[in-house]
């Protein structure tokens, strides 16, 4: 039974001292790296304006920023593995706020794509929760770890919830330029709040008996685990649901006549109970059955959804279904992570689970894509609800046989 | 082993958590606090200006002090301790600062961003909760 004891002998309060470093830290980092994120798109007019651009231009960075990001977390991940989260997390916070500081001075479609698209993308991958969470991993006893990656993800829900009304006030105060300066200044916390979480790479990550695997061979082994298989597929019905209603619910909301001010305050619901529920999702992770979890999750969702579309649409349903999804938003992400953990130990986890976030960065983009040209197509988004509803009984089901336990070995190291 | 072992998380964990939250949010409206009064519009400023009172000012009291200050109140917003007011007079903000004002704005978008892990709702002419502009 792991304690809180760390492997070097401290004593019981420096070993706790020491976990509440790591894990203040590490969800500081994941609150800076969300919430300045989630605050860009209030720079989107006011940088096309000033540079006599259309909205395309700014959306094409944006675009460039989360397929980098997707693409970008296995390879952040595997980094993070082979050197330790700390030196992944210091170098992609420098790189995200680099790209942050530097929109401001993108004067030519190119230059905005460089620094808002692929140096933002890049450095999210590098210094995103999902590295915080491998790290996490790697530095605390496996009874700690549900409990931590719950409340790094509620950590960057929160982070998101306050830097939006920050950066607002930012351009108010100093103008638009001046405050990308201050959000990308953020950043330079970030090496310093990763130096609790350095160590831990290569085999000294330790992980059970994959241990041992190369990276190319845990990424086979992984591939050709069934249960591996459904947690992707899973995952990419999380992305779609969360894009799908980021993106395309509040004008869903504008075209059933609720008012933009209780549009807004569905958006505010959303955030605040899914720092509730990111949290609850972390605790809940280490007492009970994950794959449980995520199929009550996903069902909850469909439920959810499908209540929305057939019920009148109020200013009470509006809000009650703005409180369930808050609680079912990120809630999944202790579980996934969690599970991956389980399955394949911490050694390979930063690639891993980075994987299984790719999968759902395609989802986010299909969910985001499809609520378009669907909406485009045939004037409402009827049929986008409904699709929602179908994956969420989806990936209840293909959760639903997943094993909860250490994935055979079937690879040794000697064959590599 | 087809589940892990319960393990209940200590007290201490959520005592970390709660003050972890408290202490980014006393942070937070530290900053809020300091760069809102950053954005605020100088003494000498006249016009329609967007007058914040302290939370809890009755109704009648923001009234009477834009009066007091030389203005004119043109419409409470949707917080009610923020009012539009107009006066032609310069140093206005300076007198409505003197009548207990907290400060004068030209706007002050208020809104939540909403992120999932891709995207990011670009759409500047989305809801904002509190659309508070003179």
């Amino acid at each position: 039974m792991s304690t809180t004891t760390s492997a070097s002998g401290a004593s019981q309060p420096q070993a706790t001292r020491a976990l509440g470093a790591i894990v203040v830290c590490g969800c500081l980092i994941s609150l800076i790296g969300f919430g300045v994120r989630s605050s860009y798109g209030l720079f989107n007019a006011p940088l096309s304006e000033a540079n006599g651009w259309g909205r395309d231009v700014f959306a094409l960075a944006l675009a460039f920023q989360n397929i980098l990001w997707g693409l970008g977390q296995p390879f952040a991940g595997a980094l993070a593995d082979r050197y330790g989260p700390a030196r992944v997390l210091a170098g992609g916070g420098l790189l995200y706020g680099l790209g942050v500081a530097l929109t401001a001075y993108s004067d030519a479609p190119v230059l905005l794509h460089l620094t808002a698209g692929v140096l933002v993308g890049l450095g999210l991958a590098g210094a995103s929760f999902t590295i915080v969470i491998a790290g996490f991993g790697r530095h605390l006893p496996p009874e700690r770890r549900s409990w931590a990656a719950g409340i790094a993800t509620a950590a960057g829900s929160l982070g998101q919830f306050l830097f939006a009304p920050m950066g607002q006030a930012f351009i108010a105060a100093y103008g638009w330029q001046t405050a990308l300066v201050l959000l990308g200044a953020f950043f330079l916390l970030v090496p310093f709040l990763a130096i609790p979480l350095r160590g831990g790479g290569g085999h000294a990550a330790g992980g059970g008996a994959h241990a041992d695997l190369s990276m190319r061979q845990a990424l086979g082994q992984a591939f050709g685990h069934r249960s591996y298989q459904l947690l992707v597929a899973g995952f990419f019905v999380c992305g779609f649901h969360l894009a799908f209603i980021t993106v395309h619910l509040p004008p869903y909301l504008t075209d059933v006549g609720i008012s933009p001010t209780l549009a807004a305050w569905a958006l505010a619901v959303i955030g605040l109970a899914n720092v509730v529920g990111s949290y609850s999702s972390g605790i809940l992770g280490g007492r009970m059955s994950k794959r449980t979890m995520l199929c009550f999750i996903y069902f909850a969702r469909a439920v959810a959804i499908a209540l929305f579309i057939l019920l009148p649409v109020t200013p009470a349903s509006v809000l009650a279904f703005a409180a369930a999804m808050g609680l079912l938003w990120l809630s999944t992400v202790p579980p996934t992570s969690g599970l991956v953990a389980l399955m394949f130990g911490t050694r390979h986890l930063g690639m891993l689970f980075g994987m299984v976030f790719l999968s759902h960065q395609v989802g986010a983009f299909l969910g985001v894509w499809l609520g378009g040209i669907l909406y485009e197509a045939v004037g409402n988004y009827d049929l986008v609800w409904w699709m929602s509803v179908a994956l969420g009984i989806f990936s209840a089901i293909v959760h639903w046989p997943i094993a909860e336990r250490e994935a055979p070995h079937r690879l040794s190291p000697a064959a590599a | 082993m087809d589940r892990p072992a319960p393990a209940v998380p200590r007290p201490a964990g959520h005592g970390m958590a709660l003050a972890l939250g408290a202490g980014v949010l006393a942070v937070w409206l530290g900053a809020m606090a300091f760069v809102l009064r950053e954005a605020a519009l100088p003494p000498e400023t006249d016009g329609t200006v967007l007058v914040v009172f302290p939370p809890g000012t009755p109704d009648g009291r923001a009234f009477a002090a834009v009066v007091e200050a030389g203005g004119r109140p043109l419409r409470q917003t949707d917080v009610g301790f923020a009012w539009v007011a107009r006066s032609d007079e310069p140093g206005f903000v300076g007198r409505l600062e003197a009548a207990g004002a907290l400060g004068a704005f030209g706007e002050l978008p208020i809104g939540p961003q909403l992120g999932g892990c891709m995207a990011v709702n670009a759409d500047t002419g989305g809801p904002q909760t509190y659309r508070l502009q003179p």
